[in-house]
């Protein structure tokens, strides 16, 4: 388990880059769904 | 299959993303009826110009229907029959659009009206034009060489 | 497994990690066809972005609309279509084993068979016999030779591709029981994909385009060929991005010095692009009449299935980044992004491909996003979008493959030279096309169409903002053609100076220790045919029949250029 800890902490940026490009999405995302709101 | 905990987490949140994504939209389309235009009555395209509604384009205001406009259009290359439009700022208005010969486009830039004009079918969207304006209405699928020319204009106004 | 394998599998070459020059000749016949497509069709851009700013008018009697067909037709259809076919058979030849006379005789069949499609298409495209686009929708009418210039392109791809797998299936049947090697695994999947997905353009050109342009039927379904049309259309942009992704999975690990993360996430991602990337394409539909609103919704859930691979693929690149720069001795969260190699231009072009692939995949979100196609729909908001992905993301993976293939295949080397020139050239390209895809995605939002000749729409306010934005095309649109000019000249240099004569490797990662071993269910391609048939039976039979039973008057074919 040690070993498995181990290579998890080493994939950390990896995460923290993962979930900034998926907010990154959601951001996106979420200012064409509020222009397409603002249309009629 | 072996996923670290962190791809886990990242999968889920990606995924879980996606999937509010679908229910926004979904239940946008299937609960408020916010389809985007779907419409499927066939026409003869070659004689749109004696079959109804289309025998009469224009802006017309109904009664006893769900909305109170209906604003008829047809395309052809290059040009949509009306060239100016005009309706009253609030009302609902259902667009009902066809073609004569090709595929054409038929947007409203800077709104939400964007929909494709198909030999033999009938294009229609309903929508409530809810802020004044002049609103530029260009084709957007190619036509052939006149297509950049190929504009008319929808006038939101104040209610008389 | 893995690593010796790959080198044993190709025992009867002439040097283990060499692909042999009677497949590289084969692979280079198609490269130089991609290329003199790159170039023309790159002119054609730089002439559109020019019309478009109102800096040019183009002279009689060439028309916008032809030049954008030639645009279209020949970066998106020649340029992906042929680098595709070489970098594979290359690929296939290196990992898997040398082609047999009779495999890399199909290749070249497949390959002249394609190019006298092309040439055919062309004549009739510069005759402006054929001004209808690279998705020629009936029913504008292109002259019949065209037609069955892209019939003759497709039957092509599927000889190459046979060639290709009949290699594939031979290394299986030579290795039972052995995982094969990942990239060609790859091949495999994005071959197969191809040829379920070219079913339906096929149809389309054979039972509906190609009698009624030859006169012997008068009218046409339109909305059955867009449909049809479409089936094909979305499987052709994962077509064009497998491969791009193939290089970020096996090659450029390799290039760092790094390990593959992971096999098996590698290939659970390519087989759900197998299995998602066709039974997808009315979401180009929604806005379209007589198509039915549950039937879009549900190719809408479809199609966010296949962003699910591209969420694995993100993971496992930085990850194998992290686990290297770690390994060179990076100690903070993010500093192990300072150990990676930026200065050589196989990891930095593709690098940035990667980049750019993320506002891509985003925009490609949206779009696909049901009613909120209304928003974006034929504006050159996607146009932008798919200079992100294909134009970007997939060439610059090409130019970066280009750089240590070509050499590899010629028995030469890329220079300290040619590498700092293609780092430059990189970087020209994003620049470039980071200019030209904003503006145009800005330009879309206001309203601005794609496809569209300079036009000041009568005066209207409107059309003089989306100017602005116009003006940034074109600049960025320079860049771009002078980015083309200088890859160029770096592949004319690669190819035929006498100064580079050496051994450039073709660069094969190797799967990293920790990974575990990969299932055999992921290599069982008879389950995952049936499941990818189910699929597109289940997201096509109703709709078809809806269209063809509900169907008006056909329509009889124009000419309207």
């Amino acid at each position: 388990m040690t070993k498995k800890d181990e290579t998890n902490e080493k994939l950390k940026g990896t995460f923290y880059l993962s979930m900034t490009l998926g907010v990154f999405i959601v951001i996106v995302w979420g200012i064409c769904f509020g222009i397409f709101m603002g249309r009629f | 299959m072996h996923l670290h905990k962190y791809e886990k987490y990242w999968l889920t949140f990606g995924v879980g993303s996606l999937i509010v994504f679908l229910l926004i939209t979904g239940i946008m389309a299937f609960h408020n009826g916010s389809h985007p235009p779907s419409a499927k009555k066939t026409i003869n395209y070659e004689k749109v110009d004696e079959l109804a509604p289309f025998n009469n384009p224009g802006v017309h205001r109904v009664s006893g229907k769900d909305w109170d406009y209906e604003v008829v259009v047809i395309a052809s290359a290059f040009a949509y029959i009306k060239p100016v439009l005009e309706v009253p700022v609030g009302a609902k208005v259902k667009f009902i659009a066809t073609t004569k010969d090709v595929v054409h486009g038929f947007e409203i830039a800077k709104t939400n009206i964007n929909m494709m004009l198909e030999p033999g079918y009938v294009s229609e969207f309903v929508t409530t034009v809810n802020k004044k304006g002049d609103y530029l209405i260009v084709c957007n699928e190619y036509c052939g060489v006149g297509h950049a020319q190929m504009h008319s204009m929808l006038k939101v106004v104040d209610k008389k | 497994m893995t690593g010796k394998s790959f080198e044993s599998a190709s025992a009867n070459n002439v040097h283990p990690k060499q692909v042999d020059p009677r497949d590289a000749r084969l692979s280079m016949a198609h490269i130089y066809v991609a290329f003199i497509a790159l170039f023309i069709g790159g002119l054609a851009g730089l002439l559109q972005v020019l019309v478009r700013a109102d800096t040019i008018k183009l002279p009689e009697p060439i028309n916008y609309y032809q030049v954008l067909t030639v645009h279209g037709v020949l970066l998106g259809l020649i340029l992906t279509i042929f680098f595709i076919f070489g970098f594979q058979t290359a690929a296939m030849s290196r990992a898997v084993g040398t082609l047999t006379d009779q495999q890399r005789l199909l290749g070249w069949i497949g390959f002249w068979v394609m190019t006298v499609g092309t040439v055919m298409a062309a004549v009739m495209v510069l005759l402006n016999e054929a001004t209808v686009l690279y998705t020629f929708y009936a029913p504008l009418q292109a002259h019949w030779i065209f037609y069955a210039g892209l019939a003759l392109v497709v039957i092509g791809t599927w000889l190459a591709a046979l060639s290709e797998s009949l290699r594939w299936i031979q290394w299986r049947k030579e290795n039972p029981n052995q995982t094969s090697p990942l990239i060609g695994f790859m091949i495999i999947c994005n071959n197969l994909m191809w040829f379920v997905a070219t079913i339906g353009v096929a149809t389309e050109v054979l039972f509906q385009l190609l009698p009624w342009s030859l006169g012997i039927v008068d009218r046409v379904d339109v909305l059955l060929s867009r449909t049809l049309f479409w089936s094909f259309g979305h499987a052709l942009v994962y077509f064009w991005l497998l491969p791009a992704y193939m290089v970020w999975y096996v090659v450029v690990p390799k290039v760092i010095g790094g390990k593959i993360f992971s096999d098996s996430l590698a290939r659970l991602s390519f087989i759900m692009f197998v299995l998602f990337s066709v039974p997808v394409g009315l979401h180009h539909q929604l806005t379209e009449p007589g198509v039915d609103a549950s039937w879009k919704f549900f190719q809408v859930v479809l199609t966010m299935m296949v962003v699910i691979p591209s969420l694995l693929t993100a993971f496992s690149l930085f990850a194998t980044f992290e686990l290297r720069g770690r390994e060179l001795g990076a100690k903070g969260v993010f500093s192990w992004l300072k150990k990676l190699p930026w200065g050589d231009v196989r990891f930095f072009a593709p690098f940035i491909g990667m980049l750019v692939f993320i506002p891509g995949g985003a925009g490609g979100i949206v779009n696909a996003s049901n009613q909120m196609n209304q928003l974006i729909h034929n504006t050159i908001w996607v146009t932008g979008h798919f200079h992100l992905t294909v134009a970007t993301a997939v060439v610059l993976t090409f130019f970066g493959a280009t750089y240590w293939l070509v050499p590899h295949l010629t028995g030469r080397q890329l220079t300290k030279e040619m590498n700092k020139l293609g780092i430059i050239q990189t970087i020209l390209w994003a620049l470039g096309m980071g200019i030209m895809s904003i503006s145009m995605h800005a330009a879309g939002l206001l309203g601005a169409p794609r496809r569209s000749s300079f036009s000041d729409y009568g005066g209207a306010d409107l059309a003089k903002t989306w100017l602005s934005y116009q003006v940034g095309q074109a600049v960025g649109g320079t860049l771009l053609f002078i980015a083309i000019l200088l890859f160029l000249y770096i592949f004319i240099k690669l190819r035929w100076s006498s100064t580079h004569k050496g051994f450039e490797e073709f660069p094969i990662g190797t799967v990293s220790e920790h990974a575990q071993k990969t299932p055999p269910i992921l290599e069982n391609f008879k389950l995952w045919i049936v499941i990818l048939v189910a699929l597109v039976l289940i997201a096509y039979t109703y709709p078809i029949y809806d269209i063809i039973s509900n169907s008006p008057l056909g329509s009889k074919g124009y000419k309207l250029w």
